[in-house]
């Protein structure tokens, strides 16, 4: 087991490395020129600016020798000191995000996570619970609805539905708004009274007694959570319904039932357990899934989180922000791939891990 | 049917209907005929309506739930730096304005004259090279420190030593170190190849870097015991006291800047500090000013937060009527990129002021109770009710804005490697040669050809003005009056025919214009071109390409488009700021315009930023008006006049056209 | 959205030997074939999916008289002038008005053409936006799906048939492409290669094929390793019969179905992704027949919507139904392949 968990851990230095190659080799495509435009927003105020930013920032050095610098930061030629690289955990500096790429990472990725925690809840609950209802109710009315109401969900565009979650519920009613926090609340947060234990407002507000501000930041979580629910509602059920159904028709089921177990026992404590085997790692995939799923999802709710400056840097091809991001969630996913494994090997005494 | 079946399709139905009905349910109280509104209430009909039926309404009062915070929905909060020798945006701008004072600021809303600031008078020698600067005393920068001369002297020469070609720097080297001088390197190396390259300008000989510092230290010079700072300029320099009223002429604390860790002052260093980026600034999110307002956090994407500086010095209002202590506690700019939630952030109350793009104001009108409509003569607005005279919004319009769009055309178009932009290459009815828009007549028929009235009419919403020549209304030498061109198909026609001794008219041509992708004015530009074009003869075809930012950058860069659009917003408010990047500046050097007219252009530029009194300037500018009329080297678009909506009990706004529509925030209050 | 859930298909042969009489189609298809086709066309779900999957291959088909097209490039939608507010269904057609098709003045009753749909922001049509995108929505997702699923099948079939090192060498390269957030690794590429190719669909369609095959591979690859342990390839190993005969006759025709499923689900998600792309500005130009495209004026205007409701709702339908055809046949193909739900139905 601690031979398989280190060989894992070794794997992830070598993913990191082949996804960060890929990057820079995708930047290749562009000239210097074009990708020079970053630093600009509109036609440059004087005709030596764009020779002078090439220049300043290096875009037109060979990109093995980009990768090192990347990588192993600079030497400044008159003191011998080495600056940046991302070996000596300096991520460089986002132009979208206008800050350091660590400081833009340890605001946002609290928002982040807090978004995708909440989201998980009820993906995971309502996801397993219409999962089971319809494995139960097998061809029935209820099964019939559950599936559709799982396919709909899969088909319907996370930025069609946010967009008519906001218009409903912040244009119309003023339930919800958008954002993260109201700006009250805000000010409360970020004075020296109030202590951030963990970053995530919601946790912070209750450890601190703030129920006012849990509600606040409950409401503005609450339409985010919601689509990216609604959208992964679907998966999950699918996952739970087809491997309920499966584990229903095993022979044991079959026993069970000719001992003459209520339909309701046999559920619980025959079925449940092991239908459910597969939702472990659908757990770990949805984390992951909906971390990089924030995309548009923040993108809409105007909510400061990475997802929405992710996209921001990759719209505007600010390698550095993307980079960080990428290596960000490329090792959220070999962790929790290697979580879920070891969950398995622990609940299945079948499951191996050598 | 099944049982199944059937109720597969119930589901099936019943989630349809809940999706549809999630989108038609929710329809907000608007009224349809906006448009209608707009038209009744513009220009002087207003006052007739308004004094011949004294309306009986209940005067409603507007109260804000928070009035000691003052929160902005911008577009963006796209600011790299809040040092000021480094800000080049206007978002950058509206925060910095705010938490540092100038030498000289503006007369309120008159964005030319000029009154004290942190100097209390000052004298400009007779030839224009001198200026000499009393300071104020009896100033303290936010952190307790006072103000000295050497503060000011320190800030400005620190700002050029700091260099940076994409740095609003450009604006003092070329009054203080001649035409043409883009970076405090190229004193060091003329051939500028040492420009933003900070290893490079270490290296160099220490000599010549030596003397380049002193050459700053020649140019400004301070006194402290007169409590006077000197500025010795190359030439006479017209818009030098714009250029120290705006943001990059905002004076630091040397102590205090040394602390952060900016340039110590030393003549011998100075290269070490050489190169410096706007985010590698040590003052790039650490302010102390001297202003009205204070910084309490920037949050990079999200926000910036400003407190009143209860300490500020300022006694003398800057214009009648104008206020001498912030009244507002607190000012939020929140940048909100989708322009739904900053809609919806309006109408719920929770913004004071929010950017409201020019193809969203219909949905914002109904909420107009107060309009108002820029009054040139006063530099005020007058202001009537609407027919929805309890709207919870106040608007502002009419005045015109400093930014332009032009249709530039490019003299000898770059087709090394192949150009897919001008089609064969040829003039056989399939392209374009590579000097086409070389001839007068082609410049002038594509001047003939443009259909202002629809660009004004549907890009600009009916709310613009066509620009006569390079510089823009309201400025020292701007005509109205002035020779322009009008749609005209039937010279359009002339104008093609004498092209080209007739191969234009006998063959046609074909070339692409292009836009960069999300730029919805300048796709409109295209259109109407290749739509009117296409009236005289579908064999004139123009087709329509939208590139990407980075590749319509680089295109432009190497002259390859035969016809690019691009837009300029003032720097400065003068002329001189206009006439330069058109005439021999930035554009005019993509545009590849012939050197003899070149030369010509420069003799006029020249003359036009030395002369030292407006008539001068006028004359000089006239005169350039006219070349750029009789050559055609652009297609001179229209001024847009713009908008600002803000909640009622907003008040005391003014408007001053440098400043576009953002405010300095002490003047304004908050009920 | 990377992770599809995994189904083995197991071949119980003792279920599929009934005695009893076969029809002359089943015995021509091939009873699995047969059960699949009869299963699709009988389950009330696919019936749903495949009718509108029909609608929407008819009014692809039929664009060019549904909706005439004026200029050279039909995918161009048309625009009565330049105006920022849309115009409701209904209002006329001011400027530039296309020509009668034969079937409006019997059905409209007028020879004046309308907007039927009205226009979106800069007076798109979108009717014209609506039918001409539907090819464009076959064309992507097809497209994308079929380049993405082939490189993936390869790459599977490859790596699980041989194993050893080369599954090994595939199996991380996969792993490098699935460490990539999908949409963000699909904007950056498409962001990368817009200035080179041009805006248009080309960028984020080769972006989501770059980025797309790796579940098909997974997925075939784990199907293959639990086939290729059956007696029946085991045997034919035994006997000599060659590499290649083996996976294409014995492996791949039975491990291949879970891949299809995926495939017909797969189309609807790509439809989405790439409107989604259109949505944050990135993909088909302005203009181009393209549902996310025109969804994405719908982005100024949505708390507006009461008013302008059709800029959102036409496009929204049309992508959401089409969508929604494809996973509820991939979902009804899901369940009639698998046999072991033929005992339950």
């Amino acid at each position: 087991m601690v031979n398989y968990i280190i060989r894992r851990l070794l794997m992830v230095p070598l993913l990191l490395f082949g996804v960060t190659v890929l990057i820079f080799l995708m930047l290749q495509v562009l000239s210097p020129v074009e990708r020079s435009a970053l630093y600009v927003r509109d036609i440059p105020r004087n005709e030596r600016v764009l020779e002078g930013i090439i220049k300043r920032y290096g875009l037109d050095q060979p990109v093995h020798i980009q990768y090192w610098k990347w990588l192993m930061g600079t030497i400044d030629p008159q003191t011998g000191d080495r600056q940046g690289g991302i070996l000596r955990g300096e991520f460089g500096y986002s132009r979208t995000a206008s800050q350091p790429v660590a400081e833009m990472l340890a605001r946002r990725f609290p928002a982040s996570l807090e978004l995708a925690l909440l989201a998980v809840i009820p993906v995971i609950a309502g996801g397993i619970l219409l999962g089971v209802v319809g494995a139960v109710n097998h061809n029935k009315p209820l099964d019939q609805f559950v599936r559709i109401f799982g396919i709909v969900g899969w088909s319907f565009p996370d930025f069609v539905f946010g967009l008519l979650l906001l218009m409903l519920f912040y244009a119309n009613l003023g339930w919800f708004p958008p954002g993260r926090i109201s700006d009250w609340a805000n000010q409360i947060v970020q004075s020296p009274e109030f202590h951030n234990y963990t970053q995530l407002i919601t946790i912070d507000s209750l450890l601190n007694l703030r129920f006012d501000i849990f509600w606040d930041a409950l409401r503005h979580l609450i339409m985010p959570v919601i689509t990216l629910a609604y959208l992964w509602w679907a998966l999950t059920l699918r996952v739970t319904r087809s491997s309920m159904l499966e584990t229903l028709r095993q022979d044991y089921i079959t026993t069970a039932r000719a001992k003459g177990l209520s339909e309701r026992t046999v559920i619980r404590r025959h079925a449940l357990p092991n239908g459910l085997m597969p939702v472990i790692t659908l757990g770990g995939n949805t984390v992951v899934g909906l971390l990089s799923g924030v995309v548009i999802v923040e993108t809409v709710y105007n909510y400061p989180g990475i997802g929405s400056a992710a996209a921001d840097a990759a719209v505007n091809l600010d390698v550095i922000t993307v980079l960080a991001f990428v290596l960000l969630n490329g090792f959220i996913l070999v962790m929790a791939n290697l979580i879920v494994d070891i969950l398995y090997a622990y609940i299945d005494p079948r499951v191996r891990l050598d | 049917m099944s049982k199944k079946t059937w109720w597969s399709v119930l589901g099936l139905l019943v989630i349809a209907s809940m999706v549809l009905g999630a989108c038609g349910a929710p329809e907000p109280e608007v009224v349809v005929e906006t448009v209608v509104v707009t038209k009744e209430v513009q220009g002087e009909t207003v006052e007739v309506v308004v004094t011949a039926t004294p309306e009986p309404v209940v005067p409603v009062e507007f109260k804000s739930a928070d009035p000691s915070t003052f929160v902005v929905a911008a577009i963006s909060e796209g600011i790299d730096t809040l040092d000021p020798a480094w800000n080049y945006e206007s978002d950058g701008d509206d925060i910095i304005l705010n938490l540092y004072d100038q030498l000289v600021t503006y007369e309120g809303p008159n964005a030319s004259k000029f009154v004290p600031a942190l100097a209390t008078d000052w004298t400009i020698s007779e030839d224009g090279m001198t200026y000499v600067f009393n300071i104020r005393e009896g100033v303290k920068f936010h952190n307790g420190a006072d103000l000295t001369p050497e503060d000011v002297a320190y800030t400005i020469q620190r700002g050029v030593l700091q260099g940076g070609t994409w740095s609003p720097q450009w604006l003092f080297t070329e009054p203080f170190f001649g035409t043409g001088i883009y970076d405090i390197a190229e004193l060091v190396d003329e051939t500028g190849a040492l420009d933003d390259d900070p290893d490079g300008v270490k290296a160099a000989d220490p000599e010549a870097l030596m003397a380049a510092c002193e050459r700053v230290m020649d140019v400004v010079q301070y006194d402290d015991a007169a409590g006077t700072v000197t500025f010795n300029l190359s030439q006479s320099w017209a818009p030098f006291l714009a250029t120290l009223a705006q943001s990059w002429g905002s004076i630091l604390d040397k102590d205090w800047a040394i602390e952060q860790g900016a340039w110590d002052g030393d003549c011998a260093t100075w290269q070490n500090y050489y190169g410096i980026t706007s985010e590698t600034t040590p003052l790039r999110d650490k302010t102390n000013g001297t202003g009205p307002y204070m910084l309490e956090s920037w949050t990079p994407g999200e926000e910036k937060v400003l407190v009143a500086n209860p300490d500020w010095w300022r006694t003398e209002p800057t214009f009648e009527g104008g206020k001498t202590a912030p009244t507002i506690e607190r000012i939020v700019v929140k940048g909100v990129s989708e322009w739904g939630t900053r809609y919806a952030m309006l109408q719920a109350g929770d913004a004071d002021g929010a950017d409201v793009p020019r193809e969203n104001i219909a949905q914002v009108d109904p909420m107009v109770g107060e309009w108002c409509e820029y009054n040139a003569e006063t530099l005020g607005f007058d202001c009537a009710p609407t027919e929805n005279p309890n709207g919870p919004l106040r608007l502002f319009r009419g005045a015109p804005a400093t930014t332009r769009t032009d249709a530039m055309f490019v003299f000898d178009i770059n087709a090394e490697g192949g150009n897919p932009y001008i089609g064969s290459g040829e003039l056989d009815g399939n392209g374009i040669p590579t000097d086409f828009f070389s001839d007068v007549h082609v410049r002038k028929a594509f001047n003939y050809c443009f259909d202002w009235d629809a660009f004004i009419a549907d890009a600009l919403a009916g709310e613009a003005i066509q620009n006569v020549g390079p510089l823009i209304p309201g400025m020292v030498g701007y005509d109205q009056n002035g020779p322009m061109y009008s749609y005209d198909p039937a010279m359009c026609e002339e104008e093609l025919k004498l092209a080209w001794d007739g191969q234009v008219w006998e063959n046609g041509f074909r070339m692409q214009v292009a836009y960069n992708t999300g730029n919805v004015t300048r796709q409109t530009v295209a259109q109407i071109l290749q739509a009117t074009l296409s009236d005289i003869d579908p064999k004139f075809q123009v087709e329509i390409i939208g590139l990407p930012w980075p590749s319509f950058l680089a295109a432009i860069r190497a002259s390859r488009l035969p016809l690019y659009i691009s837009g300029w917003q003032e720097d400065l408010h003068d002329p001189h700021n206009w006439a330069q990047p058109f005439m021999i500046g930035t554009y005019a050097a993509r545009q590849v315009l012939p050197d003899w007219m070149v030369a010509e252009f420069q003799e006029l530029v020249n003359a036009g930023v030395a002369a030292t009194t407006d008539e001068e300037r006028a004359e000089v500018y006239k005169q350039l008006t006219q070349l750029d009329y009789d050559y055609a080297i652009a297609i001179r678009l229209a001024v847009a006049t713009g908008r600002h909506y803000e909640q009622r009990w907003v008040g005391d706004y003014y408007y001053n056209a440098i400043n576009a529509w953002t405010g300095r925030y002490y003047s304004m209050s908050k009920q | 959205m990377t992770n599809e859930t995994k189904q083995t298909l197991v071949i119980d042969e003792e279920q599929f030997l009934p005695r009893r009489e076969m029809s002359n189609l089943e015995r021509w298809l091939g009873t699995d074939t047969y059960r699949a086709l009869r299963g699709m066309v009988t389950n009330p779900t696919s019936i749903v999916g495949l009718v509108l999957l029909g609608l929407f291959l008819f009014i692809a088909l039929a664009a060019p008289i549904l909706a005439p097209p004026i200029s050279s490039n039909p995918y161009q939608i048309p625009r009565d002038g330049y105006g920022s507010v849309p115009k409701p269904p209904g209002t006329l057609w001011n400027s530039r008005q296309p020509e009668l098709p034969f079937w409006w003045k019997p059905i409209m009753g007028t020879d004046q053409w309308v907007h039927i749909m009205g226009t979106a922001s800069g007076q798109w049509d979108i009717y014209y936006g609506v039918v001409w995108g539907t090819r464009t929505a076959l064309q992507v997702g097809l497209l994308i799906t079929f380049v993405g699923a082939a490189v993936g099948i390869t790459i599977g079939a490859v790596s699980a048939y041989y194993g050893g090192w080369l599954d090994m060498v595939l199996m991380r390269i996969t792993d490098i492409f699935m460490a990539f957030p999908f949409m963000l690794a699909a904007m950056t590429l498409s962001a990368v290669l817009t200035p080179v190719l041009g805006k248009g669909l080309f960028p984020p369609m080769i972006a989501l094929m770059a980025f797309g095959w790796t579940g098909f591979a997974r997925l075939l690859r784990s199907d293959i390793l639990s086939v290729r342990e059956r007696e029946y390839v085991l045997a034919a190993q035994v006997i000599g019969v060659k590499d290649a005969r083996i996976l294409f006759r014995h492996i791949l025709p039975n491990a291949i179905f879970p891949t299809l499923v995926l495939g017909s689900m797969r189309i609807g998600s790509y439809v989405i992704t790439f409107a989604g792309l259109s949505f944050l500005g990135i993909g088909a130009e302005v203009g181009y027949a393209d549902w996310g495209q025109l969804l994405s004026f719908a982005r100024a205007w949505m708390t507006n919507l009461g008013e302008y409701w059709y800029i959102v709702i036409f496009p929204g339908v049309a992508l959401v139904l089409f969508t929604l055809s494809w996973n509820l046949v991939g979902d009804a193909l899901r369940d009639v392949l698998d046999p072991r739900m033929q005992g339950s139905r």
